[in-house]
């Protein structure tokens, strides 16, 4: 009975206070050996396809990247003149509240877990507060937006992703730049909220974020629209979308460590 | 009993614990996930009808904890089921003791099918996942000998004598 009351406090403590975010943390310190240990056979099974590849294909493999690398290097040095000018241009504009903010640093964490059930998106990460982790940090992969850091233990972090229904992300559409909210579904899905019927919406259009909120900084892609329908007897569309980033196949994400407020 | 049941080993009730948890924490793919049970129910279980000294509420309100921390839910929640459940276990347990272990996994089943009820209004449901949701307590119900035979074995608990 005991039990039961006190559990259900905790319940009630957790949803309508902040107190409990301490009991989390140090439930999450005790987990971390756990999830160390439970993400072992995956790294050892990592670390044996790295040993057992040929020295040729990797020779072929760093070729490839070079290549890639330059390209790549070309083309950010074609978007810091643009960034530039961009720059340039709104101050000529005089919008200087809206200079996009360029003080980002990012971390690299490796996904020790990927938990995608009816509780709850998320994924563990092995970077935590010793690596000044923090919560409220985006998350992202090489293609998009991934999530949120919502709890940090000493040596790994949870990071709530797009999909879960408790992450809302302030977007914007990239072909039109309405604002819209996206909120998670669960599996692997989204829907846009706010969007008025008397918009000009199209299946495949791409959500970025719009920067609003100072959490996620603007501009980087989120989801694709999947589908658009109208509501009935309401003023905004049900859409549905589907995130760009690589939800289920990543091993490597990025942690947005630093973004300067913008002035 | 005239006297009182050997206490049993912290190294083994904290080592059924870690593993249940480091099971249920493996990185399995996709909706695989899903059709593992809380192992730390079972082992709970386990406790519950083997060691008849305690009650066992204080575990499950930690594993309930742990749990929720592992699964991403509400703080509390999964403390507030297992309690529940054991409550009901610690009804059967002397009579479940005595039975064949196919029928203490069937109970189990039955136990385990109560903790998807009951966290039913917490969860968001979906045509692709349900089947894997409800056959859960199933795969409790194949895991709970295995899991029975490591503990008794570990734990030195004679086989029954029928």
């Amino acid at each position: 009975m005991a039990a039961f009351v006190f559990a259900v406090l905790m319940m009630v403590l957790d949803h309508y206070t902040q107190l409990a975010s301490h009991v989390r943390g140090v439930l999450l310190n005790v987990l971390q050996p756990v999830e160390m240990v439970a993400a072992l056979p995956r790294s050892l099974y990592n670390a044996y396809t790295d040993a057992a590849q040929n020295e040729e294909s990797l020779r072929r493999q760093v070729k490839a990247l070079t290549a890639r690398n330059l390209l790549l290097q070309a083309q950010l040095q074609r978007m810091r003149e643009l960034e530039d000018e961009n720059r340039q241009l709104r101050l000529l504009l005089d919008a200087g509240s809206q200079l996009p903010s360029d003080r980002i640093e990012l971390t690299i964490a490796t996904v020790l877990r990927i938990s995608l059930r009816p509780e709850a998106d998320f994924m563990v990460l092995n970077k935590g507060a010793l690596d000044h982790i923090a919560p409220m940090m985006p998350v992202m992969d090489a293609n998009g937006v991934l999530g949120l850091i919502t709890e940090v233990s000493e040596l790994t972090s949870q990071a709530r992703l797009l999909t879960d229904p408790e992450l809302s992300i302030p977007v914007r559409f990239e072909r039109t730049g309405m604002r819209a909210v996206t909120r998670g579904l669960g599996h692997g899905r989204l829907e846009v909220d706010f969007v008025r019927l008397d918009t000009d919406v199209k299946p495949g259009d791409l959500l970025v974020t719009s920067g609003i909120g100072g959490i996620f900084p603007p501009g980087y892609p989120v989801a694709r629209v999947q589908s658009v329908s109208a509501q009935k007897d309401g003023t905004f569309y049900r859409i549905t979308a589907v995130p760009v980033s690589r939800l289920y196949n990543n091993h490597e994400v990025l942690i947005v460590r630093h973004v300067q407020p913008r002035t | 009993m005239s006297s009182r049941a050997p206490e049993p080993a912290l190294w083994s009730l904290l080592l059924s614990y870690a593993l249940a948890l480091v099971i249920n924490a493996l990185p399995l793919a996709g909706n695989l996930q899903l059709l593992l049970p809380p192992m730390g129910f079972l082992v709970l279980a386990w406790w519950a009808i083997n060691d008849l000294n305690h009650t066992h509420f204080v575990a499950a309100v930690i594993i309930g904890l742990l749990y929720d921390t592992l699964t991403g839910t509400l703080l509390g929640l999964h403390a507030m089921i297992f309690s529940v459940l054991l409550f009901l276990l610690l009804r059967l347990r002397l009579r479940l003791r005595v039975v064949r272990p196919l029928q203490q996994g069937f109970t189990l089943t039955l136990l385990l099918f109560g903790h998807q009820l009951l966290l039913l209004p917490f969860v968001s449901t979906d045509a692709a996942t349900n089947a894997y949701f409800w056959s859960m307590p199933l795969t409790g119900f194949v895991l709970w000998p295995f899991l029975r035979l490591l503990l008794n074995w570990l734990n030195h608990v004679p086989a029954p004598r029928s």
